[in-house]
């Protein structure tokens, strides 16, 4: 039972600590928050935003340099009875994605969530920095605890953390849209948490390795599989389960939509795929990763193609995320017990890649998005003219993040695709293969009908405003990453395979 | 090499950066026809050492063969006689930022396609030379142009889909074999997905140089946005399609059926293209259709070479493409340097040079036609050939008689004449220098009598033809540009939209709650099913 030992914690490991403060760091800071009162919220967030990613980048470093997972054993009881963190390759990768990415969004954000002195504290700029802080902890627990109950908690702070941030506008359009994010994540929780008692009962643990240690394919473990996958595939917005997410993520804040779409939904997948991958590797029935893939290639199809439709540029985008998040699902097809490893070890790249890149491009095309809105005052698509002379930057940013959904070189997209390419041709599997191919025609048609509105010349009696420089930069510096990850060679990384027993 | 290759690529996309700022873009207008400057300094190193490989990153390789520097070394001559046009056209223009922007994106990829040596560069260079071109056709943001741009994107952007479906596949091929083009297209002939490469590939590439019936989007974008973007874009980027037909085409093995095939389809488009374009009535799109048949007439060539297992007629076809690519560009940017009158010397300049696509004898498409000579056989194929050159002949004649007439909107600001006649001689000049480097023969056997024959009849015979059908009074039926590609077109129009439509549909039904929560539900019960069904026991 090779795999199933390698997940197994037995010892805290050197810099092993750091885990735990990469979630109770923001915890700390965000109880600091609301002690201080909301006048120094920014500067504090940033200071635990960027201590967030030194932390972030020493396990990093550490789980590189080691080649090993780095693990804690919280008050050094071991599992059944104490819970462990481990961090392996992945949950490494996504700490540093995650911190880098909210630091920008903050940044972006520190204006517009002031909370200028002189005047009565407004509501709306704690409430949004201490989601901040919720988001990155939780986000931090999710991808380094190993205690399906922790997960549990990780995920519902998550979402309740998100909520806010979708709300704060506080239209009669935004209050709606975060009310149906809030009851249909509270679906998705419910599943899980069926799933989770379900599986308590049958091995008497919450612990992955302890649990995918005596896995017996029985009827309690079946059904508790699919309660928990179908849970989360309702807070990752898989297709058909989206139907929140265009609204709440197109009526956020700028910097809250850009964090919601490159990261939050990427947190319920990255469960998932710790569950099929690692927990419940034998019990992965090609059938049903064919279903997940179907419903990937649906979204693929059906979110590039109402994003195609859209009239507003902020709902364009948010249907690109139910796009790209399509593509992530093919790896459970496209990795399939049996076949040959280095077609998995593609499948799986391509899918953390694609996680990565899409991230990084979707961060910065949200931040160009609520910049344009800024400078037109509305986000109609068929008036984006003149954009480009105010905000050159902006414009650049949302064309190399298009670059990056659309899957040209030189970009972190295209090694994405170009590697589940490569493993669902060499797998035979032609059908996902041509989806993915037409999804990239599909993204290229809508980024550039929006780039030719932005190059154009503005409207009659257009209005627009100036919007600073610095900001323009971080939304800039986003896309770029994800061009830039374009360098990469396109072969298995093997960072990602650490700690994972493929 | 590697800086002049480096510089090349990336002076352009420099060049559109430093747009950014207000102060310096007047100075980066002014300069856009240096831009292509660095390339030419690459075809003289090619020559000299044919083929020559640099790589770095790993992934990133960059060749320069001999057909590669052919088509370099024209395309960039070509940029650098309409970027100076382009310059002068636009200053004072408004929006000069926004088209130097696309030209200059524009040209970094098609110079730079031809000396990418790796799939991904081929790629990402390819996607450059297709998609900014968008912005050049659209410039004027009239309706049709606006319309002619999507179409000429829609095009570009499922070609690409094609060839990067091709690209991966000839890399799944070749395991471990790196993602250089040439190895991996050696080991495509053994593969067992080699026909299904090759289909891609050439309706890929074809899309691109217009093989009929995949010609449709062309006539429709030459015959929209300025006269200075379609010159580069008809003599330019539409070599892209050509050089990826030289660089992943198997020439080295004999591959008679899919040669034949290729050869056919050519033709095909060789001669359509010619009967076709008689029936249109704007000159720019028979110059259209006279891309789509001369083009299709080096598709055939390749085709041919394919058949045979002749490497070489990878530098044959492009031997005759540069003749094409100086002189189509050269027509498109006569016909916007035009004024109220035309003088009889330019109309003779002109004519001698278009009827090289004829192969009138002393042209410089008359030497490309004695190139690929051996290729296309003394057969069947060969008469085919020599009536492609027939249809060819009229329909250049066709294109002076429309060009001939006054103009009905005499160009506002014409561009400068200098540039057509460079452009013109540039090409002769070239091929009559080229010729014995490419074929070995020496340029005085173009001169020998039995060539001359071969080449005059089929001139004299489209000559007698035109002046038979004007003296009856033919009047030949007026079909819209694109002929049945246009009707595809509307055809593919209306279906997308319909299945958008039905997509968008069941899209809002899903955003309903019943909906959703069901389908939540059923996927629940489905999945424990099917794990049930098919699960491990």
């Amino acid at each position: 039972m090779m795999p199933l030992q390698a997940l197994a914690v037995t010892e805290t490991t050197p810099g092993g600590s750091l885990l735990v403060l990469g979630i109770v760091m923001p915890a700390v800071a965000l109880v600091a928050l609301i002690g201080l009162g909301g006048r120094g919220a920014r500067a504090i967030v940033i200071a635990a935003l960027l201590f967030q990613l030194y932390v972030a980048v020493r396990v990093a470093l550490l789980v590189a340099g080691t080649q090993s997972p780095l693990a804690y054993v919280v008050g050094g009881f071991h599992p059944p009875l104490g819970i462990t963190l481990r961090a392996d390759g992945i949950s490494a990768l996504m700490m540093v994605v995650s911190a880098a990415i909210f630091l920008a969004a903050a940044g972006f954000a520190w204006k517009d969530f002031a909370q200028p002195g002189g005047k009565p504290e407004a509501r709306a700029p704690l409430i949004f920095w201490s989601a901040m802080l919720a988001m990155a902890s939780a986000l931090n627990l999710l991808f380094t605890s190993s205690d399906l109950f922790n997960l549990y908690v990780g995920i519902e702070l998550l979402t309740f953390a998100a909520i806010p941030v979708t709300a704060i506008k506080g239209g009669a359009d935004t209050l709606r849209a975060a009310l149906r994010y809030l009851l249909f994540a509270v679906f998705g929780s419910m599943l899980y948490l069926f799933g989770i008692v379900l599986l308590y009962g049958a091995y008497g643990t919450l612990d992955i390795s302890g649990i995918a240690a005596q896995l017996q394919p029985n009827a309690a473990t079946l059904a508790a599989a699919g309660f928990v996958t179908v849970g989360l595939l309702a807070k990752t917005a898989l297709f058909p389960f989206h139907l929140w997410l265009p609204p709440a993520h197109a009526g956020a804040p700028a910097a809250g939509s850009a964090v919601l779409s490159a990261l939050v939904v990427k947190g319920s997948l990255f469960l998932l795929m710790r569950l099929w991958f690692d927990t419940f590797p034998t019990l992965r029935e090609p059938a049903d990763m064919q279903l997940l893939a179907l419903s990937g290639a649906l979204a693929v199809i059906v979110g590039s193609v109402t994003a195609l439709r859209q009239q507003r540029l902020k709902l364009l985008v948010a249907y690109s995320t139910v796009a790209q998040i399509g593509y992530m699902f093919f790896v459970f097809s496209l990795a399939p017990k049996g076949t040959g490893e280095a077609i998995a070890a593609t499948a799986w790249t391509g899918a953390w890649l694609q996680v990565v890149a899409h991230a990084f491009a979707k961060a910065g095309m949200f931040l160009a998005a609520g910049l344009a809105a800024e400078v037109l005052g509305h986000d109609r698509i068929r008036d984006l003219g003149g954009l480009s002379r105010r905000a050159p930057l902006a414009v650049l940013a949302f064309a190399l993040s298009g670059l990056s959904l659309m899957g040209l070189p030189p970009s972190g997209g295209f090694n994405a695709k170009f590697m589940l390419l490569v493993a669902a041709l060499a797998g035979g599997q032609w059908v996902w293969g041509a989806v993915i191919i037409a999804g990239g025609v599909l993204a290229g048609a809508y980024v550039f009908g929006v780039l030719a509105r932005m190059m154009a010349e503005p409207a009659a009696g257009a209005s627009l405003q100036a919007v600073g420089r610095g900001r323009q930069w971080i939304a800039l510096g986003l896309s770029a990453v994800a061009v830039l990850m374009g360098l990469l060679p396109l072969e298995p990384v093997a960072f990602l395979a650490i700690g994972r027993a493929l | 090499m590697i800086f002049a290759i480096m510089a090349m690529i990336l002076l352009p996309l420099a060049m559109a950066l430093l747009l950014l700022s207000p102060a310096l873009r007047p100075m980066v207008v002014r300069g856009l026809g240096l831009a292509p400057l660095p390339a030419l300094l690459l075809p003289p190193a090619a020559w000299e050492g044919s083929i020559s490989t640099v790589s770095f990153f790993g992934t990133w390789r960059y060749v320069l063969d001999q057909a590669g520097a052919l088509l370099l070394g024209a395309c960039a001559l070509l940029w650098i006689i309409a970027g100076s046009a382009a310059s002068r056209w636009l200053a004072g223009r408004g929006g000069q930022g926004r088209f130097a922007l696309w030209w200059l994106l524009t040209l970094s990829g098609s110079l730079g396609v031809f000396v990418a040596g790796d799939v991904v560069s081929f790629y990402a260079l390819y996607a450059l030379a297709s998609l900014p071109a968008y912005g050049l056709i659209a410039f004027g943001g009239g309706g049709a142009e606006r319309r002619a741009g999507r179409v000429t994107i829609a095009a570009a952007l499922i070609g690409e889909g094609l060839i990067l479906a091709a690209m991966v596949l000839l890399a799944v091929n070749a395991p471990g074999q790196g993602l250089a083009i040439a190895p991996l297209v050696a080991a495509l002939p053994s593969s067992p997905h080699c026909g299904a490469v090759i289909a891609l590939l050439v309706i890929g590439f074809g899309l691109k140089i217009g093989l009929v019936p995949l010609h449709g989007w062309m006539p429709m974008s030459y015959a929209a946005g300025p006269l200075i973007a379609t010159a580069v874009l008809s003599g330019a980027t539409s070599k892209a399609g050509l050089i990826g037909l030289i660089r992943f085409l198997p020439l080295s093995e004999a591959m008679p059926v899919a040669g034949g095939m290729i050869l056919a389809a050519g033709l095909v488009s060789a001669l359509y293209g010619a009967l076709l374009g008689l029936t249109q009535a704007n000159p720019r799109s028979v110059l259209a259709y006279s891309s789509i048949s001369q083009l299709g007439q080096m598709a055939a060539v390749l085709g041919a070479g394919l058949a045979a297992g002749a490497p070489g007629a990878g530098v044959i076809a492009a031997y005759y493409a540069v003749y094409h690519v100086l002189v189509k560009g050269g027509l498109f940017l006569w016909l916007g340097a035009q004024g109220r009158r035309i003088a009889a010397w330019q109309l003779g300049l002109v004519g001698f040079a278009a009827l090289g696509f004829a192969g009138l004898p002393l042209t410089g498409g008359a030497l490309g036609k004695l190139a690929f000579k051996d290729l296309a056989g003394t057969g069947a194929t060969g008469m085919l050939f020599s009536f492609a050159a027939v249809g060819s002949t009229l329909l250049v004649l066709h294109f002076l008689r429309l060009a001939r007439a006054p103009a009905q909107d005499p160009q506002p600001q014409p561009l400068s004449p200098a540039a057509w006649i460079a452009a013109v001689i540039a090409a002769t000049l070239l091929q009559w220098t080229l010729f014995a480097a490419v074929t070995g023969d020496s340029a005085r056997s173009a001169l020998r009598p039995g060539a001359l024959f071969d080449l005059a009849w089929p001139v004299a015979a489209g000559a007698a033809l035109a002046w038979g059908l004007a003296a009856l009074g033919t009047r030949l039926p007026a079909f819209p540009p694109g002929d049945i590609g246009e009707r595809l077109i509307a055809i593919i129009e209306r279906q997308a939209t319909r299945i958008a439509s039905a997509i968008l549909r069941a899209e809002t039904q899903a955003h309903q709650w019943q909906v959703s929560t069901l389908a939540l539900a059923a996927a629940l019960i489905l999945f424990v099913a099917l794990q049930t069904v098919f699960g491990p026991r």
